[in-house]
């Protein structure tokens, strides 16, 4: 599904570059559950936007769906990750402005689906997250794990094929980041391919395989034997 | 898509109200300011052009060349003209004739109720077909043939009657019964003929010695207005007009020319100002339009700079929705939406604030201004202000949005912030430049009215009012009475008379001058006045050398009194007094000179003045009271008047009033422009608010983390406040010297003026940094006090 090839990243920090992704090959199948890791800095949240398409390798290749993106220009990056690719953020980014259902409901206006069928699609979720109650709320009246379930609730709604979390336990209390993780793992479970970072090792052990950036390379890939995750 | 647009855009204006609240407020008071200076500016420059055949209609004036170097310009030509340009000027299609300068004032008379009445005129029967009134009773049909008839305005016939229809009715005039012919609909505030009541012209010329003078070619007393037929060669008719008026006068010399202006230029023709016609001032329209632009433009900056100002702080949202799947257009709409509400909000309220306003501004100006929602300017204004506004406001911002990629927001970065905080900078420095610019002309237009005010004038005017005794055979027993009855009052400590108010004496005389070493191709003109021998100790006048007049002294009717600016103009050889003077057919002698005095007003130089003595002529009676006790010297002074005018009201006032009533109409622009630069101050204030609210609520975590590392109260104030100062300041640098230049000029039309001090320019940096610093530390007064822990935890 993900086929990336020598990905390569850097930033011009006055007149030198400091390369914060070197030589980045792996690919990522249909159906996995993928966990990064690595010190801070080690440029995982740059691969995050990358494989996102919210950004660009400076090198190197990146095949979705056999698509050659980095050859794509912004805008059809952008109509690409619109309609494949759900994201989670660390911090939620939630709109305040809006409640709790024209967040999740959000996504589906952008698509243009029709009204009824976004009204049964929130619904659905609503109902499935457990937060009907909490509809009309505002995001500043929720809790930090009640914004971020929301959050993979307005990540999920489109039916992505991918979807990328980026620390999303990161400013949660451990109970509140189980109860998130295991909600991944159910949709991982339904099927959907999901890419994480954490630096949380036993949040790791969700996954069906763990990779390791340090200082912008690969140390380590290994699958998780025990969960015999699909190949 | 486009409810839940405004329902967003509605849900972000109210959570951040005081924004939306700055934003309206500014944008609103600066549209309502705008509209109220334009509908000025359209009805200064509309003036007379609502009548049917505005167009055609053209003002015959009058050039007569005195000397090599001077010619005088009036606005009036001989009565006959009237008649000859429609027998003889094959172009004229139409003429009419209007006279009003016979007695200044008219005292009206309906059961026993007296009254006066300034603005009315005499107009021959051709009138009504050249000009628009609407009848709201009554017609102008057998108006000349009735000799005692009068057409009414509704106002002045709801003054003398208390009810408008009245034809029919009557009411006396001076001495006679005048019937009510018609009544018309108030002049409206762009007509130039402003008068409350029409007399037939045919009553005028019913007296025989009046029509003669009136019929006389030398006799230049009568407003000539024709229709021309459209195409025709202007310079033709002024040929014709002219050969006409020479033939006519019977005149070798070629000094006289009749030159016909159009209507539309006539209301600015300064030069011709008369008293039938409203004269204005083009450049007073001219910089009141621009003030009214500089509001606007203003009040559009702070929208601009608030708004984009808040733009930055909405990359979040901004980064978010695009990566949740927002098209740029989708963005823009957003951003827009909220923008047109604000604008529309403004607009409706801009419009309920001129409504409000009106009433009062229409006192000011005294007019009757209208502003109908059909008003096309109404709509200018507001076209003009939104598409401004929203162009900057609601483009710009939603361009950059638009632009901004989510990669960089999810970076941390807040693309637009950094991008237009120097354009945010330059906004609030033109901003405050034009502000300060303001409050500087309005000291320096406040110093030099109250240089005007105090000035020495040569004369003391303190407790001294005047009163004008009317025409009449007898005025010269009649003044002589009065004054003699006022002579045992206590309260009174001297009466004079002289034939005009000494505030402003503007009457020239030339031709008739000569004296020992005149140069035969000098022709002075001179300023001239009558007076009386008690009028100087009364003024407390000065002599330079000679005497003044004296009472009983036969001789001094034929001398004259010159003042110092006349004796160098005139170069009369030393010693001046006694030399041989002839003035008016008088033969007599210079018997004194007296300190040059404002007879004047300060706009122009004091010029040359011949003073004599013709008791005929004189209608002015000052009476100078002792101190505090006024009201006695008044009592008996109507006292005096009812005597010998039962019939009249007795109407007075104080050479005080009199003179702050010659620079009334100064004093209006002055008042305008003050009240303008008042509000540009407080637009720009507000915008200056709005920006400190922003930059404090940016910075609300910096201030939480600097108050827990232990920085004082003060310190913070001063770290906040520091930025905007400093762009105050820069302001101040810029604005000072343009300000200079243009005041500068304004000075010029003074003959007498201050100059501009250097502590005009502090005092208005002060004014304009002290204002910002209230502004904005008010702000930052409220975010160094506030509790860190609190901004701290909502991070
Ligand atoms: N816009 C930028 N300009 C320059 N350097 C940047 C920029 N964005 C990121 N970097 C650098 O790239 C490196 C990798 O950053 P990245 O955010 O990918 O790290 P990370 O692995 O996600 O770290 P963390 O675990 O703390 O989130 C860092 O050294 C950072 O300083
Ligand atoms: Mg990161």
């Amino acid at each position: 599904m993900i086929k990336l090839n020598n990905i390569e990243r850097h930033y011009n920090t006055g007149s030198n570059k400091t390369w914060v992704l070197r030589n980045i090959t792996f690919n990522v199948n249909k159906g996995e559950f993928l966990t990064i890791m690595g010190p801070s800095g080690s440029g995982k949240s740059t691969l995050m936007n990358i494989i996102g398409m919210l950004d660009k390798p400076d090198n190197g290749e990146y095949f979705f769906h056999d698509e050659p993106v980095h050859t794509f220009n912004e805008k059809r990056r952008t109509e690409l990750h619109k309609h494949s690719i759900g994201f989670v953020f660390q911090a939620y980014h939630l709109i305040d402005e809006l409640t709790v259902y024209e967040n999740i409901e959000m996504p589906l206006l952008y698509k243009g689906v029709s009204k009824s069928d976004r009204q049964s699609l929130v619904a659905d979720i609503l109902d499935r997250f457990n937060i009907v109650g909490k509809k009309d709320l505002f995001p500043s009246q929720l809790s930090g794990g009640q914004q971020q379930l929301v959050g993979i609730a307005r990540a999920i709604i489109g039916k992505p094929k991918l979807l990328l979390a980026d620390e999303p336990t990161g400013n949660l209390h451990t109970s509140q980041g189980e109860m998130i993780m295991s909600l991944l793992k159910e949709l991982h479970d339904e099927g959907m391919t999901i890419i994480q970072v954490t630096h949380n090792e036993k949040f790791a052990t969700y996954g069906t395989r763990i990779i390791q950036l340090e200082d912008g390379f690969v140390r380590r890939d290994e699958e998780m034997r025990d969960e015999g995750g699909t190949a | 898509m486009f409810t839940n647009n405004l329902k967003i855009a509605y849900r972000n204006l109210l959570r951040r109200r005081s924004f939306t609240a700055i934003n309206v407020a500014g944008l609103s008071l600066g549209m309502a300011a705008a509209i109220l200076a334009f509908l000025w500016v359209e009805n200064e420059y509309g003036f007379d052009q609502y009548h049917p055949v505005a167009e055609q209609t053209y003002r015959l004036n009058t050039d007569l060349r005195v000397s090599a170097d001077e010619v005088w310009h009036w606005a009036t030509t001989p009565l006959p003209l009237v008649k000859v340009v429609q027998e003889e000027v094959p172009e004229a299609m139409n003429a009419t004739t209007m006279t009003a300068n016979m007695w200044p004032v008219v005292n009206l008379e309906r059961k026993g109720q007296k009254m006066r009445c300034e603005k009315y005129g005499f107009v021959d029967g051709n009138w009504f077909e050249m000009f628009s009134y609407q009848f709201l009773d009554g017609t102008a049909e057998g108006f000349q043939q009735n000799l005692h008839s009068a057409i009414l305005t509704q106002k002045l016939a709801e003054k003398i009657f208390g009810k408008a229809d009245v034809v029919g009715e009557s009411f006396r005039l001076d001495t006679l019964d005048f019937t009510v012919q018609a009544v018309v609909e108030n002049r409206p505030a762009n007509s130039s003929f402003d008068q409350e009541m029409l007399l037939p012209l045919s009553f005028l010329l019913s007296n025989e010695q009046r029509r003669q003078d009136a019929e006389s070619w030398n006799n230049f007393n009568f407003l000539t207005l024709v229709q021309l037929r459209p195409g025709s060669d202007l310079a033709a008719v002024n040929e014709k007009l002219t050969t006409l008026t020479r033939k006519y006068k019977e005149a070798e010399d070629d000094n006289v020319s009749i030159l016909a202006q159009p209507l539309s230029e006539v209301h600015f023709d300064e030069t011709r100002a008369h008293l039938a016609m409203l004269t204005g001032s083009q450049k007073s329209a001219n910089v009141v339009g621009i003030i009214g632009l500089v509001i606007l433009f203003l009040a559009c900056v702070n929208y601009v700079s608030l708004t984009t100002a808040q733009a930055g702080m909405r990359t979040k949202e901004v980064g978010v929705r695009k990566i949740i799947g927002a098209g740029g257009q989708q963005i823009f709409k957003l951003l827009f939406s909220e923008n047109l509400i604000t604008a529309l909000v403004s607009l409706a309220l801009a419009i309920g604030f001129v409504q409000l306003a009106l009433p009062y501004f229409n006192e000011f100006a005294e007019q009757n201004f209208d502003l109908g929602l059909t008003n096309p300017m109404l709509w200018m204004v507001a076209g003009g202000t939104l598409g401004t506004t929203l162009l900057l406001s609601g483009v710009y911002p939603a361009l950059f949005l638009t632009d901004f990629s989510p990669g960089q927001f999810l970076r941390g970065q807040n693309f637009l912030k950094m991008k237009n905080t120097a354009f945010r900078k330059g906004l609030v420095v033109a901003q405050f430049a034009i502000t300060t610019g303001l409050i500087i002309g309005a000291i320096v237009i406040y110093q030099q009215q109250e240089y005007i005010r105090h000035k020495d004038l040569g004369y003391d005017r303190s407790q001294v009012f005047e009163f004008n005794v009317p025409y009449s055979k007898t005025r010269q027993d009649a003044v002589k009475a009065i004054q003699q009855s006022l002579t045992t009052v206590p309260s009174v400590v001297a009466t004079a008379a002289s034939n005009m108010s000494v505030v402003n004496m503007n009457s020239t005389h030339s031709g008739s001058i000569d004296y020992e070493g005149k140069p035969d191709d000098f022709e002075p003109v001179v300023y001239q006045a009558s007076v009386d021998a008690s009028f100087s100790e009364l003024m407390q006048l000065k002599m330079a050398d000679g005497r003044w007049f004296q009472p009983d002294n036969e001789a001094d009717m034929q001398n004259v009194v010159l003042n110092e600016a006349a004796v160098r103009f005139m170069k009369i050889p030393e010693p001046v007094v006694g030399q041989k003077f002839s003035f008016q057919g008088k033969d007599g002698q210079v018997v004194g000179i007296v300190k040059d005095f404002h007879y004047l007003s300060l706009r122009s130089k004091i010029a040359p003045l011949v003073l004599q003595v013709y008791p005929p002529s004189n209608s002015t009676v000052y009476v100078k009271t002792t101190a505090g006790k006024a009201s006695e010297a008044i009592a008996a002074a109507e006292k005096a008047w009812e005597a010998r005018y039962p019939n009249m009201p007795f109407e007075y006032r104080f050479l005080d009033d009199a003179f702050n009533q010659m620079y009334k109409t100064e004093d209006k622009n002055a008042a305008l422009f003050k009240l303008l630069a008042g509000l540009a101050v407080f637009i720009s204030c507000l915008g200056l608010f709005g920006l400190a609210v922003f930059s404090t609520q940016q910075r609300v975590k910096e201030i939480g983390v600097r108050k827990v590392l232990g920085a004082s109260v003060p310190s913070l104030v001063g770290l906040l406040s520091k930025d905007f100062v400093t762009l105050v300041i820069l302001s101040l640098v810029i604005a000072a010297p343009l300000a200079w230049y243009f005041m500068d000029k304004w000075l010029q039309d003074f003959a007498y003026r201050i100059d501009i001090q250097w502590t005009v320019f502090a005092l208005a940096g002060m004014a304009a940094v002290g204002v910002a610093f209230l502004t904005v530390s008010f702000q930052s007064i409220k975010a160094a006090l506030a509790n860190p822990v609190k901004s701290l935890r909502s991070e």
